[in-house]
């Protein structure tokens, strides 16, 4: 980060759409302590297209925070190259690495960040300062982002006197107000209580749809991403295991690692007996189930089947793909019921928006179409 | 500034190495100084000790046929006794304050920082004019009152000059750091706990002892710890009090061997790593409970503690709360302010004679006492910019660095604070007034032991303001377009400021009314206003003594009220 220095001066941002804002190739970056040597990241290459939100997605240690980080330049990759607008910020083999304050992005901070000693105003103010901004017109834009975000009111109490909600508000408008292309996001809206994130979640995506901004965004809750993002990276250790829309994320988990971290929370073991018209037949502990052909498992493989509560239903009775259940507990959730289901010695989630009239302890059938289970490789 | 793509590489790898070594080579060496300063002087008395001085164990044998054993079992006796009444009165005062409705606001702010307004001499000086035996303003009073029930008394009925004056004394100056140590755990004890106990139908007193008590333990076992280190290291009362009821403490007794004539430097070494041992040790058992306790913190900060209300015996509370400042900063102080304004000492106060003829002389006529109120202030001001300066930049470079140099900036910087500031003064003679280097009676002399004797306070305010600046604070500003050296002005540094100022403010009241070293080390031409208020004592000049410690009093509580004002004022 101490470093300095501009490389090629390339077109500006009216470069053509096409043409990807921000690009990450073959990124790697280990930390050493003196005992042992974590690879934070592995070799990932990414590419966001102008306008473009992509979130980066995955549980605590997977690599996303110092993914963001490396881009702002805050953190200093072992190998690999950054390209920001076409400028390449952060190049190992060239021995180029920008400055975070020359870098061109903006942030938004999961603490907020915001500095205890300043106003609101001079806080939204400062990146204008520092980039020498006239001082009528700093004023002009300072107050009109902090009607955008809702927070005129409060342009001259200090941080430390507003709600957390507020705080990030104003985080957000520090973040919008100097117009960069791009703006990166650490969890966000980790630190605000869940009424708050909702409305937060609605307003950031509003206000990306107004302003056009490039955002990468890092978070771990699967909801939000899937709100936010036009793409996702789901991350696991230091690696991008999966990338591509919510929608494709949601229903084709890539492994099994995207599919329980996407919520994928229902678990039979089997074994492979057959191949049938593209469908695997799998004996397991509920009986013999048909799934989609995953490419991979042949005759006698040893697999999981994870699937999704929201997909377990309920059955009239007896056919294929269907299993009897007993029913333990019934949780009403508002906009679902969850039922607690035992199968055989295995405890299943059932999740409908037809609440069912069935007793605790009755006996009910329970379906899964085949589309709807993973297969993946069984854990050693 | 574009820049073509073949010499990219080179000249940011050349543009990146200077500035990134030469700071980091600045940091080492002032670590290296700071070490030198403070390992030398120790190592040197330890060395003197055990080897130079180990042939002839005469002068074991010497101080264990002298009258030694009386005066280590003087010493034990006291710490003991004025340690005991300091935890007791202490804990009692923080749990009044923090847990009862009988809290009384301002003194839970003025409390702590009695040491800080009143410097220890000021004190000291103020209590023996209060109650010494004949001409004390306190026992003056006392004989009216008993002579209204017709009993007479030429002197007494309290004498300061005794054992129990004494222990007194010093438990009174010893209270504050019990209170500030139990007070910050109650402080941060979840009062739900003690809530819990009283839902399931314990008592007041019940739960004071079985819940808040045990959950406070740590605190107290480090101030028990605290308490022997100050105890065994504390000078002035002892050498004020101590010498006029003949009973020789450890650390005056170190003075005494170097001050006298001939010097017995071999037996003050003796004597001072022995002393030095005993205060180290509870420092290192000190900070190892502190360590344990960080973990152990319990609850939320910020919550609003419980009240126990104390019902008729609220009132007898907040009289003791507010009777303690009375006696620790109030009195003395009056005390003082009474007799500077009298041609003579006595309990009866002239009215008539009343003027500010002490003050003509202290601060006006008599030249030594004038130059050692501005050699004082001087150091003061001066030691505590230096002494913040580098602790600050040791902390930036600490944090920053981490790994071996900040593990070797934060041991040697905490090392001085084990060592009683009589054995380092004794030190720092071997070290800087023997033949080679000779400082003797010089102001550099006085400034090195005055930053040595506070790096441990210093660093402890630095290592906290670097604290307080979280790492995005510092990192959001990068991102937002700050060069560094934009970033260090208008954030890093504004937002270390009041932790700066407040450990500046300890500095400059330690070292401007600092007593033991200036006492071995200040010389006739560099007098300093703790070694003269020493040497007065010895010539019964009291009036002038009270006029020097009352001045040096009001310039410390300006200083720390205006530090604290504007320390206070920039938080949001």
């Amino acid at each position: 980060m101490i470093l300095t220095g501009e490389s090629r001066p390339v077109q500006a941002a009216s470069a053509d759409a096409r043409q990807p804002r921000i690009l990450v190739r073959n990124l790697t970056k280990r930390f050493r302590s003196h005992r042992s040597t974590v690879l934070a990241l592995d070799n990932v290459s990414l590419e966001i297209g102008q306008g473009e939100k992509l979130v980066l997605l995955g549980p605590s240690g997977c690599g996303k925070t110092t993914l963001l980080r490396c881009v702002a330049g805050l953190e200093m990759p072992d190998e690999g190259e950054i390209e920001i607008d076409g400028r390449l910020v952060f190049s190992s083999r060239r021995g180029i690495a920008v400055r975070p304050d020359q870098r061109g992005t903006s942030m938004v901070f999961q603490s907020y960040a915001l500095w205890p000693h300043m106003t609101v105003f001079d806080n939204v103010a400062y990146p204008l300062t520092n980039m020498r901004v006239p001082v009528a017109q700093q004023r002009e834009r300072v107050t009109a982002v902090l009607q955008s975000v809702g927070c005129a009111a409060f342009a001259q109490r200090y941080p430390g006197q507003l709600s957390g909600g507020q705080q990030q508000r104003i985080a957000l408008a520090r973040a919008v107000v100097a117009r960069e292309g791009t703006i990166l996001f650490d969890e966000p809206l980790s630190n605000v209580d869940a009424k708050v994130r909702e409305q937060l979640r609605v307003e950031l995506v509003a206000l990306q749809k107004r302003l056009g901004f490039t955002a990468l965004y890092v978070t771990h809750d699967q909801t939000e991403a899937s709100a936010f993002a036009h793409r996702i990276a789901v991350m696991d250790m230091g690696r991008i295991a999966q990338f591509g829309t919510p929608r494709d994320i949601y229903a084709r988990p890539a492994s099994r690692h995207v599919a329980e971290f996407t919520g994928a929370n229902n678990e039979l073991e089997g074994v492979v007996t057959g191949l049938h018209d593209g469908l695997l037949r799998i004996d397991t502990p509920v009986g013999p189930l048909l799934a989609l052909h995953d490419g991979q498992a042949g005759p006698g493989s040893e697999v999981s089947l994870l699937f999704r509560p929201e997909n377990l239903r309920f059955a009239s009775g007896e056919g294929s793909n269907r299993f009897p259940v007993t029913i333990e507990s019934t949780m009403f959730l508002g906009l679902y019921t969850e039922y607690g289901a035992l199968a055989g010695a295995q405890r299943l989630l059932l999740r409908t928006t037809h609440a069912e009239e069935v007793a605790d302890g009755s006996d009910a059938w329970a379906s899964i179409q085949p589309e709807h289970l993973g297969v993946f490789p069984r854990r050693a | 500034m574009g820049m073509s793509e073949a010499t990219a590489p080179t000249a940011i790898a050349a543009r990146r190495r200077p500035q990134a070594i030469s700071l980091d080579r600045l940091c080492l060496l002032l670590l290296a100084a700071v070490a030198i300063l403070i390992l030398y002087p120790i190592g040197t008395m330890v060395v003197h000790a055990f080897i130079t001085d180990a042939g002839e164990a005469g002068g074991l044998r010497e101080l264990l046929y002298s009258d030694l054993p009386q005066v280590l079992l003087d010493t034990t006796l006291v710490v003991t006794l004025s340690g005991t009444i300091a935890l007791a009165v202490g804990a009692g005062l923080a749990w009044l304050n923090e847990r009862t409705d009988a809290r009384v606001g301002w003194v839970g702010d003025v409390l702590p920082l009695v040491p800080l307004l009143v410097p220890q001499i000021a004190a000291v000086a103020g209590w023996v004019m209060l109650l010494a035996p004949q001409a004390g303003l306190l026992n003056g009073l006392l004989r009216d009152l008993f002579l209204q029930f017709g009993m007479p008394m030429r002197r007494g009925p309290i004498n300061v000059y005794s054992f129990g004056g004494l222990v007194a004394v010093m438990a009174l100056y010893l209270v504050p750091y019990v209170y500030l140590t139990i007070g910050a755990a109650l402080q941060s004890l979840d009062p739900s706990l003690e809530e819990a106990s009283r839902m399931s139908r314990a008592g007041a007193f019940t739960t004071l002892r079985r819940v808040t008590l045990p959950a406070i333990q740590p605190a107290l076992a480090a101030s028990v710890l605290i308490l022997i280190m100050l105890g065994f290291a504390i000078f002035s009362v002892p050498a004020v009090i101590g010498t006029g009821a003949h009973i020789d403490l450890l650390s005056v007794r170190i003075y005494r061997l170097v001050a006298s004539y001939p010097a017995r430097m071999d037996l003050a070494i003796l004597l001072g790593i022995f002393l030095t041992v005993i205060v180290q040790a509870a420092l290192l058992l000190q900070v190892r409970i502190a360590g344990s306790r960080r973990a152990a913190t319990i609850g939320g900060r910020g919550l609003r503690a419980g009240v126990t209300r104390l019902g008729r015996w609220r009132w007898v509370a907040r009289v003791a709360l507010v009777a303690y400042v009375l006696a620790s900063a109030v009195l003395p102080l009056l005390a003082l302010a009474l007799v500077s304004l009298q041609p003579f000492w006595t309990p009866r106060i002239a009215w008539d004679r009343v003027g500010l003829q002490n003050y003509v002389a202290v601060l006006v006529d008599n030249a030594i006492t004038r130059s050692a109120l501005g050699n004082s202030i001087l150091l003061g001001l001066v030691g505590a910019t230096i002494g913040m300066l580098i602790a600050a930049m040791l902390a930036l470079a600490a944090q920053r660095r981490g790994g071996l140099f900040g593990r070797m900036a934060e041991g040697i910087t905490a090392l001085p604070a084990g060592v009683p500031h009589v054995v380092l003064a004794v030190g720092f003679i071997l070290c800087f007034s023997g033949s080679g280097i000779n400082l003797s009676g010089t102001l550099t002399v006085l400034l090195m032991i005055y930053l040595v004797m506070n790096m441990p306070q210093a660093m402890r305010a630095a290592t906290a303001a670097v604290g307080q600046v979280g790492r995005e604070l510092v990192e959001a500003s990068q991102i937002f377009r700050a060069t560094p050296a934009r970033t260090f002005r208008r954030i890093l540094l504004p937002l270390m400021l009041p932790s700066l100022a407040a450990g500046w403010v300890i500095l400059f009241v330690q070292m401007s009314g600092e007593l033991t070293a200036s006492a071995l080390l200040a010389g006739a031409s560099n007098p300093v206003v703790g070694q003269v208020i020493l040497d007065l004592w010895q010539n019964g000049s009291f009036p002038q003594i009270a006029a020097l410690a009352l001045t040096i009093t009001v310039i410390n509580a300006a200083i720390v009220l205006v530090a604290l004002r504007a320390a206070r004022g920039r938080r949001r």
